[in-house]
């Protein structure tokens, strides 16, 4: 290895070079956090648009079912099969009611499942950005170190020269 | 059984129980656009995590390039200079690499979510289609029954008319 024009401030920049390595690490972590934020927020998008579809439909599903029923009231006759009509419509209500309940369980149940893969995925990527930066500074951190040698070398002798 | 009203009423009431809850349900599904936004949603949220990813990986590209153009500010020559290149195209790789992993869980990511989702929409439209099946048999057996006694009041008129 030849050496042609070394000075001190070189050597530590290429030391701090290595130090950085090691912010990095940290840096990728914080933004690792606010992606996981950002993530959880469209997420949050996907199940409401989910969600409301849900409403739509079974606002739709009520709407349907009172004009039918106004249309029945309207005939006013009587009998065993108006009855049954009647009471249809108001189970209806009472199961729509009852799907959209479960509905809005089943989406909270469905954002913490895609938030909890979005959370492993984002990890998985920082784990593998670690192991970079890892090998960037182990690599690095020896050739540095060879540098820091070499030029204090240089300077004992420069200072043994002016003695 | 008693029934009043004209018989216009009835046979409309009859006519009306034939639009079924399911013709209104499909109709509602097509009008929500919810695989559209769903879509869109999804778009957004993966081109999210892609950009970061990119951008983190560019950011690790750049670190490696500047920690080897640190190295040599010294104008070193020598095996330690090649070893270092070699680190460098080495760790270039690696980025490479931990981007084309990353892009392959977001396409991953997407696929399953959306799977997820569609069959959630799946399970509550096929929730809410049972209960009109109930809901439109009650009233088909109404409207038959309706539409039987407009039939037989416009008989009912006809002969009156022809008799008068």
């Amino acid at each position: 290895m030849s050496y042609t024009k070394a000075t001190l401030a070189d050597v530590t920049a290429s030391q701090a070079t290595t130090a950085a390595a090691g912010s990095a690490a940290s840096e990728s972590a914080q933004r690792g956090t606010a992606l996981s934020a950002e993530t959880e927020a469209g997420i949050e998008q996907v199940t409401a648009v989910l969600l409301q579809h849900v409403r739509t439909l079974a606002d739709a599903l009520r709407q349907h079912a009172s004009a039918t029923g106004a249309q029945l009231a309207a005939t006013d006759w009587e009998g065993r099969a108006r009855e049954a009509a009647l009471a249809a419509e108001r189970t209806l209500h009472a199961r729509v009611d009852a799907t959209t309940a479960a509905a809005e369980d089943g989406t909270v149940a469905l954002r913490q499942a895609l938030t909890a893969a979005a959370r492993d995925l984002v990890a998985l990527v920082q784990q593998d950005v670690a192991a970079v930066l890892g090998s960037l500074h182990a690599a690095y951190h020896d050739l540095a170190a060879a540098q820091g040698a070499f030029a204090d070398g240089l300077a004992s002798v420069d200072a043994a020269a002016r003695f | 059984m008693r029934i009043g009203g004209d018989h216009g009423a009835i046979a409309a009431a009859g006519a009306r129980f034939e639009a079924t809850g399911q013709q209104a349900l499909t109709a509602a599904v097509q009008a929500s656009g919810c695989s559209q936004d769903m879509d869109a949603a999804l778009t957004e949220l993966t081109t999210a995590l892609e950009t970061a990813f990119q951008q983190t990986a560019a950011d690790l590209s750049q670190r490696v390039s500047r920690a080897r153009a640190q190295l040599e500010a010294a104008d070193w020559t020598g095996s330690s200079r090649e070893q270092a290149l070699a680190i460098e195209a080495a760790l270039h790789a690696d980025v490479d690499r931990v981007l084309e992993r990353a892009l392959s869980g977001v396409a991953a990511f997407r696929a399953s979510a959306s799977r997820q989702a569609e069959q959630f929409r799946a399970g509550v439209e096929g929730e809410l289609r049972a209960i009109l099946t109930d809901l439109d048999d009650a009233y088909r057996r109404a409207g038959a029954v309706s539409r039987q006694v407009a039939e037989g009041l416009a008989a009912v008129d006809r002969t009156i008319a022809f008799g008068g």
